[in-house]
C-alpha cells in the first residue's frame, strides 16, 4: 500500500500550509505561492548546495526562534489525519476504527524520525542562505518588530482568510443573483 | 456549489501572510470606519504591500478560485469543461475581476490596523533591505523545495511503517 501522492499532498498542504507561512517562510509574508516545480525538477532535485555546519548551527538557531519544533508536530498531525482517512478509505471503515491501529503502529515511526523532517527545514535554509545573513535574520526576529512579526502571524493569516473568504462569497452571491437567468440557460445548478 | 467551502480550501491554502494581534483584529475599525490615523497607516500598508508583492498574490487568488470554480461547476451542474469554462469565464469572473481592489484591500488592511505606522515603516525598511529582499526572493524556491522533501519523507515513512508493520496491520483487519 502506497500513500497517495494526493493524501500527502494534502496533509504538507493542511499542515499549518505547513509551509506556506511557517516552517520553511514564517520568517516573512509569502510574497507570493510557491512556484510549481516542473515535472524535471520534481524527479530530479537540483544539485544540493554546499551546506557548512556553521550554515546548520544558524539555521538550528533561527529554527529555534521561529519555532520550527513546534511545526513539525504538527505537520506530523495532519499527517496522522491524512493515514487515518486514507487507511480507512482504502478498507472501507471509519476514520474512528483507524485511530489505534495508526497511533499504536505508525505514529510511533513518524514521532522518532521528527528529527529527519526538521533537518530538513534546516539545509533549506542552511543552503539558502549565508551563515551571516542567518545571523541577521535572527537579530531583526529577536527585535520587539520581529518578534511581533512572528507572535501575531496566525492571527493575520486566520484575519485575512476569513476576510478573503468573505469577499469571495460576496460576489459570487452577487454574481449569482444578477446573472439568475444566463445561469440558468447555459444549466448551472445551484447547491441547495 | 457551496462557495464557502470552496473559498475556504482555497484561501487556507493559498493565503499567506504575516502576522496580528487577535484582539486587536477583533477590536479592528472596519473600512469607512477608520480611527484617526488608519488612513497614514493604510499608504504605509499599500507600500509595504508592493514591496511584499501581496497584489501579485491577489491575482493568484482570483487565477486559483476560477480553477476551483471551473471544477465546481462542472460537479455540481454535470457540464463538461469547456462548457463550465464559459461559465465561470462569461458569468463569474467578469464580476471578480471587477471588484478584485476589493480583495487587495481586503488582504492589506489588517497590516494598517494591527500595525504602528513606525512598525509598517520598520517592516518596509527591512523588506527592502538587501537582505529582506533576498528573503522575500528566496524563500517560495526554498518552500518548494522543502515541501517536496516534506512529502518524499512522508511517503517513506509510511511505506517503512507499513512494511515494518504488515503482520499486525493484516492481523487487525487492514488489507492491501
Amino acid at each position: 500500500m502506497k500513500i497517495t501522492n494526493h493524501v500527502a499532498a494534502g496533509a504538507l498542504l493542511l499542515a499549518g500550509v505547513v509551509a506556506a507561512g511557517t516552517a520553511w517562510g514564517q520568517a516573512a509574508p509569502a510574497p507570493a505561492t510557491a512556484p510549481p516545480l516542473s515535472p524535471a525538477q520534481a524527479a530530479a532535485p537540483a544539485p544540493a548546495p554546499v551546506i557548512t555546519e556553521a550554515n546548520r548551527r544558524e539555521a538550528r538557531a533561527l529554527g529555534d526562534k521561529l519555532g520550527w519544533e513546534t511545526q513539525v508536530r504538527g505537520i506530523i498531525n495532519t499527517l496522522r489525519t491524512a493515514i487515518i482517512v486514507n487507511l480507512a478509505q482504502t478498507n472501507g471503515k471509519t476514520p474512528q476504527d483507524m485511530i489505534a491501529v495508526v497511533d499504536d503502529l505508525m505514529m510511533p515511526d513518524f514521532v522518532g524520525d521528527a528529527g529527519g523532517l526538521q533537518s530538513m527545514i534546516v539545509d533549506a535554509w542552511a543552503g539558502a542562505f549565508t551563515a551571516d545573513e542567518l545571523r541577521n535574520l535572527r537579530s531583526f526576529y529577536n527585535t520587539p518588530l520581529g518578534d511581533k512579526l512572528l507572535r501575531t502571524i496566525p492571527q493575520l493569516n486566520n484575519v485575512i482568510n476569513q476576510a478573503g473568504q468573505s469577499w469571495a462569497q460576496k460576489v459570487y452571491q452577487a454574481s449569482q443573483l444578477k446573472h439568475t437567468d444566463e445561469f440558468t440557460k447555459r444549466g448551472f445548478k445551484f447547491a441547495p | 456549489m457551496t462557495m464557502r467551502r470552496l473559498a475556504a480550501g482555497l484561501f487556507a491554502a493559498m493565503v499567506a501572510a504575516t502576522a496580528i494581534p487577535s484582539g486587536t483584529a477583533a477590536q479592528g475599525t472596519r473600512p469607512g470606519q477608520a480611527a484617526p490615523g488608519v488612513e497614514e497607516n493604510r499608504r504605509e500598508a499599500r507600500a509595504l504591500a508592493d514591496i511584499l508583492d501581496i497584489p501579485r498574490q491577489a491575482q493568484a487568488l482570483m487565477t486559483q478560485m476560477r480553477v476551483e470554480m471551473i471544477k465546481a461547476t462542472m460537479r455540481t451542474s454535470e457540464m463538461n469543461e469547456e462548457s463550465a469554462t464559459a461559465v465561470v469565464d462569461d458569468i463569474l469572473m467578469p464580476n471578480f475581476h471587477a471588484r478584485s481592489a476589493e480583495l487587495l484591500a481586503e488582504m492589506i488592511e489588517p497590516y494598517a490596523l494591527n500595525f504602528t505606522f513606525s512598525d509598517l515603516r520598520a517592516l518596509r525598511a527591512f523588506f527592502a533591505s538587501p537582505l529582506g529582499q533576498k528573503l522575500l526572493r528566496t524563500q517560495p524556491v526554498a518552500r518548494a523545495q522543502a515541501e517536496q522533501a516534506g512529502l518524499a519523507w512522508g511517503q517513506r515513512l509510511f511505506q517503512d511503517s507499513v512494511d515494518r508493520h504488515v503482520d499486525e496491520l493484516r492481523a487487525r483487519g487492514l488489507k492491501f
